[in-house]
């Protein structure tokens, strides 16, 4: 299985990636968890790409996902124009601070790493490109 | 996404429904404001109705809670479908907040 969809880096795309994401997940079955779970990892990574990549621009640029599904391996591969940034390299959130001690954002990076199993980032010809794979266990 | 505030007796009521995402939680944070000055007071979310949640509403979560310590109040959250706990218990939330 191979998917592609182009988004717009604006926020009222994100409904477009639920549904590529619910796609997906009937094709091949997957349950609503997992589904819902993808989902949130997905729309984190594009969020932070529409809300950090592009701070300077009027015209709208594209963001493109492809999906594949290999070798009991679901694939998102994000790619985007924008200023290069690097998630894999972000601090990593600590979950367990009291709520005195706790900031009150930082997560969206944090749940992509948890959801997915493999994160991975590679910035070629000024485009960032960042690889998501979650292992499909019938 | 909605968000319906009651206020009964010395309670109130927040229902939360639907998808609590990037684009809907403007709503909620619109929404909560009004509670996070309230003196004292008791909330409880009923998150029966809520399907999903990402990051920037689990951000207002924190916020609220936050809020309602600084106030003296006290927060509950009900009735959380088993697919958002498990965002919670993800992210540590869990051993943050009243959950029943």
């Amino acid at each position: 299985m191979k998917k592609q969809l182009r988004i717009h880096n604006d926020l009222d795309e994100l409904n477009k990636v639920a549904e590529f994401v619910e796609t997906i997940g009937d094709e091949l079955n997957l349950s609503l968890s997992l589904v819902m779970n993808i989902n949130l990892a997905l729309e984190e990574a594009v969020v932070n790409v529409i809300s950090y990549a592009y701070p300077n621009q009027d015209g709208k640029s594209n963001i493109d996902l492809y999906a594949e599904f290999c070798d009991s391996t679901l694939v998102f591969t994000l790619t985007d124009k924008g200023l290069a940034f690097d998630p894999t390299t972000a601090p990593t959130a600590d979950v367990t601070l009291s709520i005195e001690d706790r900031p009150v954002g930082g997560l969206g990076i944090f749940l992509i790493r948890q959801i997915m199993d493999e994160v991975s980032y590679k910035r070629i010809k000024e485009e960032n490109q960042l690889s998501l794979k979650k292992k499909i266990i019938n | 996404m909605g968000t319906t505030v009651n206020a009964q007796d010395s309670v109130i009521r927040v229902i939360v429904s639907g998808r609590l995402d990037t684009n809907t939680v403007k709503e909620f944070e619109a929404a909560l404001q009004p509670l996070l000055v309230k003196d004292k007071a008791d909330i409880v979310l009923d998150c029966a109705d809520m399907t999903y949640i990402s990051s920037s509403g689990l951000r207002l979560f924190i916020v609220l809670l936050k809020a309602v310590k600084a106030n003296k109040g006290t927060l509950t959250i009900e009735n959380m479908q088993s697919d958002v706990r498990s965002i919670f218990d993800m992210t540590g939330f869990s051993s943050l907040f009243t959950i029943l």
